[in-house]
């Protein structure tokens, strides 16, 4: 085994959908693996480019974007445009060297032999594409629960113009530890502290009206106390603390 | 010391039964012998604060007053239910706990001489340090009749506009009965309220001592019904206000 084979052996075990193949399968990889190389600044290929061919990244470095907008930067010993050389679509995204960097390419039409020779490789390449439905999946879900909370947020503040609001409504959005539980927490301490304060404002107002109507007071307590059962009440009490006094003197 | 305590509110739902159990529990922790009258005969019982069953009470403060049976059998003595350390006792005596013999109280009224008789010689047989009588809200015949013969009347209010005027009223026909002693307990007061200004805008208002300033609290909402509060959260600030309150009363 030469120098470069060993190299791209280590390579291939690096990558995903070679991890469980045994050492003779990559063996037959590593023979169909085509080396490029790229300058700094020289595009690999442009998005809507039909794809065909999976990269890795032996050393250097490429960006993933679109127009501007910089998707993601990939370095030594990553993958990119796997899922182009199963299922050839446009590529989604413009891939870019950024330094000088030596890629090795896998061709749609090597990598269906390989499966064909294969049974591990394809095997391992169908987990893989079970893991990532599963893991995608899980993303929707957590997607439309986090979509499902934001509405939350957006129908408290409808309730607080409404004067409908309940604070509880967002304890379970308030309990996330992301940026939306951040918000979802400060918004009920905002309204709170808004709501004391215009309660404050209110009963400041309600304290100076600690006022009774005298008259309507006067009225109401003559009809108890001016009843006979009051008068003899009142005077059987008073007959019943004397007696008691002097019997205690 | 006052031996017979009325605790009085115009209104319910101002916390009065709440007070009162907690009140009487923290006095039997300071090992007195308190017993509480229930007359709030129309509403949910004290007796469900104390953890007693209604079945549990063959006997009540009328079967007494009727000669039925002896007092010992119509006070129940709650404080095992409590917490069995409490040193003190806190007895239970349901005014009237069947159908038929409250609607004989609304029709006939106890009788003032029996009912003084009956509720000293609860205070002697006993042998309480402090009798509390948690007495029906308004100022019917049989509220006023316990508020006649206590030694001082509590009143407890909110501060809410509702309470100001009945707590005015209760304040006036309590004075022409020449309680000796009387003071007000202000509960359930938001916390956006400063609580000296609350108790100095009270006593202005009424003439009448503010023995406590009491807030609302969260915790004792979530309690409601079901236990002393005092129990729960001894070190909680309604409980210090409470134990202050007790020993105002028996000061």
């Amino acid at each position: 085994m030469d120098q470069s084979t060993a190299e791209r052996l280590n390579i291939l075990r690096s990558v995903s959908i070679f991890t469980e193949t045994p050492e003779e399968s990559l063996l037959d990889a590593a023979g169909l693996l085509k080396k490029i190389e790229f300058k700094a600044g020289q595009k690999i290929f442009d998005k809507g480019d039909p794809g065909d061919c999976m990269y890795i990244i032996v050393h250097g470095k490429v960006k993933v974007h679109d127009g501007e907008l910089i998707l993601n930067y990939l370095g030594k010993w990553d993958v990119f445009g796997e899922m182009a050389a199963l299922d050839p679509e446009p590529r989604s995204a413009t891939v870019t060297a950024v330094e000088d960097t030596y890629l090795l390419r896998l061709g749609q039409a090597d990598l269906y032999e390989l499966m064909n020779r294969r049974t591990g490789v394809s095997r391992r390449i169908i987990q893989i594409l079970c893991q990532r439905l599963r893991a995608r999946m899980r993303d929707m879900v957590e997607d439309f629960e986090y979509m499902q909370q934001f509405a939350r947020v957006t129908a408290a503040a409808v309730a607080v113009e409404a004067g409908v609001y309940v604070p509880e409504s967002l304890n379970e959005v308030a309990a996330r530890s992301d940026e939306l539980g951040q918000l979802a927490r400060v918004f009920q301490r905002m309204v709170r502290e808004v709501d004391t304060r215009e309660k404050r404002l209110k009963q400041q107002v309600a304290e100076l009206r600690i006022e009774i109507d005298e008259v309507k007071k006067t009225r109401q307590v003559a009809d108890i106390t001016e009843t006979e059962y009051f008068k003899e009440l009142r005077n059987k009490a008073r007959q019943l603390r004397a007696g008691r006094s002097e019997r205690e003197d | 010391m006052s031996k017979i305590l009325s605790i009085h509110s115009f209104r319910g739902g101002t916390g009065k039964s709440n007070t009162v159990a907690n009140i009487a529990t923290l006095l039997a922790v300071e090992n007195q012998r308190v017993g509480v009258i229930d007359t709030d005969i129309l509403s949910p019982g004290i007796h469900v604060l104390f953890g007693l069953d209604e079945g549990e009470m063959t006997y009540s403060l009328n079967d007494y007053l009727w000669g039925k049976c002896d007092i010992t059998q119509a006070a129940y003595d709650v404080t095992p239910r409590l917490d069995a350390s409490i040193p003190g006792r806190v007895f239970l005596i349901p005014s009237s706990i069947k159908a038929g013999e409250i609607a004989r109280i609304l029709r006939e009224g106890y009788d003032v001489g029996l009912l003084n008789d009956g509720f000293h010689s609860l205070v002697d047989r006993l042998n309480l340090d402090l009798l509390i009588i948690d007495t029906h809200p308004g100022l019917n015949e049989e509220t006023l009749l316990s508020i006649a013969i206590s030694d001082m009347l509590v009143i407890i209010m909110r501060p809410d506009s509702q309470d100001y005027q009945g707590t005015g009223v209760t304040v006036e026909v309590a004075r022409k009965l020449d309680v000796p002693r009387m003071a007000l307990i202000v509960n359930k007061t938001p916390e956006v309220f400063d609580p000296d200004e609350v108790k100095a805008r009270v006593e202005q208002t009424y003439h009448c001592d503010v023995i406590a300033v009491l807030p609302h609290s969260d915790e004792m909402m979530t309690l409601a019904s079901s236990g002393i509060f005092a129990l729960h959260y001894p070190d909680h600030p309604v409980t210090a206000a409470y134990r202050q309150v007790a020993k105002i009363l028996t000061g």
